[in-house]
């Protein structure tokens, strides 16, 4: 989408690392990047693969190794401080500090690039920080301390600083760390859509694959050579570029169901018969156990099937060489019978 | 727009309690000139400002060439200690940081044993030759202070700001060694001048030594307010502080200068003065609600000068017949006083995070 709109970020032949007088040590070369109005990007990288010195490098702070970054055309290196803070903003995960300060007053840090030497605010300034606290619906945290919130407020109060900022572009580094599964969700929708709605160009970093798939317009994908791979999530997931990324010797991530896999390692199979929601939770605790689902059940010697009244069901595991059946009445006796069979396997 | 609600409450509050600050400063000044070491009737303090020529000449010079540019010493020193504390505590995101963290102290002391130690006893010297209010103690605790000074500047460019608070805590305990080989080769004599000199005094400084002394603290006092947007940014981490547009290497060079210089000649003109530094920043963040520097600057520079120039009223023991250290005062009666209120609002241990 938006290929059509302008660019605000742009990378020509980047090359990201650190440079000490002695040596030097490369993460990303040769990146040719380009972020576009509207866009919402997940950057996605194996833990020191260089994520952060590239959000780094794009926001100016860290000096690229070689190559430019451009802001709408302007080399990054020709702008002030000032200009640059009034373009793009970088927000770091790290716990708030100066626990003190009023969360209102938090925000109101985002308007000093445009506030005099003083610091002080103007009713416009006051308008754009309560806008950009209720964009993260946090109006209510304005006058508690920071050192008082939780860590999905805390994200919240960054956020709203860089709004109140009034940049094109949002580098964010891992914000959704440290929140709960909720937090993470609420937090990728509210980014993405005020990224849409307002016309931003945003990248973030994240470890949450499955979110990344979900909610990116595009993923810049750091490959085991160094490079970025861009592209929308599913054409990475199709031609195979995600599973060669992420797949590592005792974990697959398999395209299938967009999930990390081990491989099968126990002997015991069986062949499932089970519909609807109690089919998808028995596969997965099979699947956690390591025991193997065979689709023809004339192959295998066990043979579970989920037998399901009104609101009741029952686990009846029949082993076809002993000719015996055994009845469970919850998920959990079952589980507990098949794991002793991978255990002590029966003559 | 206005600001929202809360955010009036709390700046109005901040307001009020500034302006009382003021006003216990002027009555503390006012008490001051009354009490000194030995208190004045009111009526001769009338006369001395409203009637000069009819009043005592020997009262007028007590008043107008002691206790005076005493008083106003006090203000400028403390005010000057305090907000370097602040800067340094900001600069380092650590609440232990004080104003002589980076050696500048250590400086002007090993400046001071050298003359008074080396170079008196072997008949070096150069301008006038007795002790206080000479300038050769000055001139030798400048030349130190302004050697760590340079050599921490120096080295502000190409370090971190973690590595560069080890680095000065290194130099003066390097500095602070030389000081004590020093001493151990010095004669009883020049050993008791240099002690005494250690107590800190607000006294040596006169009116001659004030044209000097007060426009370099001023101009400090001035810069460090041009500081407070930046230093505000600056708290909440380097990355963060550029990403709101300022220009970090700078105002960290900046804030060096004016703390070290600030602290350098106060400690040059007055002798080494602890804990107001210290403890004047973090009573302001423990009483203030607004946490921004454009706030706790102010704030600093009063409640610094507050503590300085109680510490000196205590000091000059208004009725008894002596005059007790200085430096050792500053943290025997004001500990206590900023641990107590620390406590009570329970911010020690937020500070300390």
């Amino acid at each position: 989408m938006n290929s059509q709109s302008t660019v605000l970020l742009s990378a020509t032949e980047l090359s990201v690392g650190y440079a000490s007088s002695t040596s030097q040590a490369l993460c990303l070369s040769s990146l040719e990047l380009k972020l576009r109005a509207g866009q919402f990007v997940c950057l996605l990288g194996a833990n020191g693969s260089g994520k952060s010195s590239l959000l780094r490098t794009l926001a100016g702070i860290q000096k690229p190794l070689a190559g430019t970054v451009k802001i709408k055309g302007h080399d990054l290196k020709a702008l002030s401080p000032r200009e640059r803070a009034h373009r793009l903003s970088l927000v770091q995960t790290q716990p708030l500090r100066h626990s003190a300060l009023s969360a209102y007053d938090y925000v109101a840090l985002g308007r000093q690039p445009y506030s005099n030497w003083f610091g002080q605010l103007n009713p416009n300034d006051h308008q754009k920080i309560q806008q950009a606290l209720q964009a993260v619906a946090a109006s209510h945290l304005a006058p508690r301390p920071v050192r008082e919130l939780s860590d999905g407020e805390n994200q919240r109060i960054s956020l709203a600083r860089a709004l109140a900022q009034e940049v094109n572009i949002f580098l964010m580094d891992e914000p959704t760390a440290f929140l709960d599964i909720g937090g993470r969700v609420e937090l990728m929708r509210q980014l993405r859509s005020i990224t849409h709605q307002s016309g931003l160009g945003t990248v973030l970093s994240t470890h949450d694959l499955d979110l990344a798939l979900r909610y990116a317009d595009q993923l810049w994908l750091i490959t085991n050579e160094n490079n970025i791979e861009q592209g929308i999530p599913e054409a990475l997931a199709l031609d195979g570029r995600l599973a060669k990324t992420f797949s590592k010797q005792q974990l697959q991530w398999d395209p299938h169901s967009g999930q990390w896999e081990a491989p099968q390692q126990g002997s015991l199979q069986v062949s499932l018969y089970a519909t609807g929601l109690r089919k998808i939770w028995t596969q997965r605790a099979l699947e956690r156990c390591g025991i193997g689902i065979i689709a023809q059940p004339e192959s295998v010697r066990y043979h579970l099937s989920v037998l399901e009244s009104d609101n009741d069901a029952h686990w009846i595991l029949e082993d076809l060489k002993a000719h015996t059946k055994v009845q469970f009445n919850s998920i959990t006796k079952c589980v507990g019978q098949l794991k002793k069979l991978q255990q002590f396997p029966a003559e | 727009m206005p600001a929202p609600n809360f955010i009036l409450t709390t700046r109005r509050r901040d307001r009020i309690l500034l302006a009382l600050l003021g006003v216990a400063l002027c009555a503390l000044a006012l008490l001051s000139l009354w009490l000194g070491s030995e208190p004045l009737a009111l009526s001769d303090i009338a006369h001395i400002f409203f009637q000069p020529e009819q009043a005592d000449t020997v009262l007028k010079q007590i008043l107008w060439d002691f206790r005076l540019p005493r008083i106003l010493t006090a203000i400028l020193a403390g005010a000057a200690l305090s907000s370097a504390g602040l800067l340094m505590q900001t600069l380092f995101r650590n609440p232990l940081a004080d104003p002589f963290v980076l050696g500048v102290n250590s400086g002007a002391s090993l400046g001071v044993a050298l003359l008074l130690l080396l170079f008196i006893p072997l008949k070096i010297e150069w301008g006038a030759a007795s002790l206080w209010g000479n300038s050769s103690t000055l001139v030798a605790a400048c030349l130190g202070a302004g050697l760590s000074l340079s050599l921490i500047l120096f080295l502000a460019r190409r370090v971190d700001v973690l590595t560069l608070l080890v680095l000065g805590l290194m130099l003066s305990y390097a500095i602070g060694a030389t000081v004590s080989i020093v001493l151990f080769f010095s004669q009883i004599e020049p050993l008791q001048s240099f002690i005494a000199w250690s107590f800190g005094d607000f006294s040596r400084v006169h009116w001659q030594q004030l044209i000097l002394l007060g426009p370099i603290l001023i101009s400090g006092l001035l810069l460090s307010a041009s500081m407070v947007k930046a230093l505000d940014g600056l708290q909440q981490g380097d990355a963060f502080a550029i990403s709101l547009g300022v220009a970090v290497q700078r105002t960290r060079l900046l804030a060096l200068l004016a703390a070290s210089l600030m602290a350098g000649s106060v400690t040059a003109f007055c002798g080494p003065i602890g804990f107001i530094g210290v403890a004047a920043p973090h009573l302001c963040r423990a009483c203030f609600r607004s946490q921004q520097h454009r706030y706790l600057l102010p704030a600093s520079i009063l409640m610094g000068s507050l503590l300085a120039l109680a510490a000196d009223l205590v000091a000059q023991a208004p009725g008894l017949d002596l005059v007790l250290p200085l430096n050792a005062l500053t943290a025997l009666v004001g500990a206590p006083i900023i641990i107590s209120a620390l406590l009570r609002q329970n911010r020690l241990a937020y500070a300390l995070r």
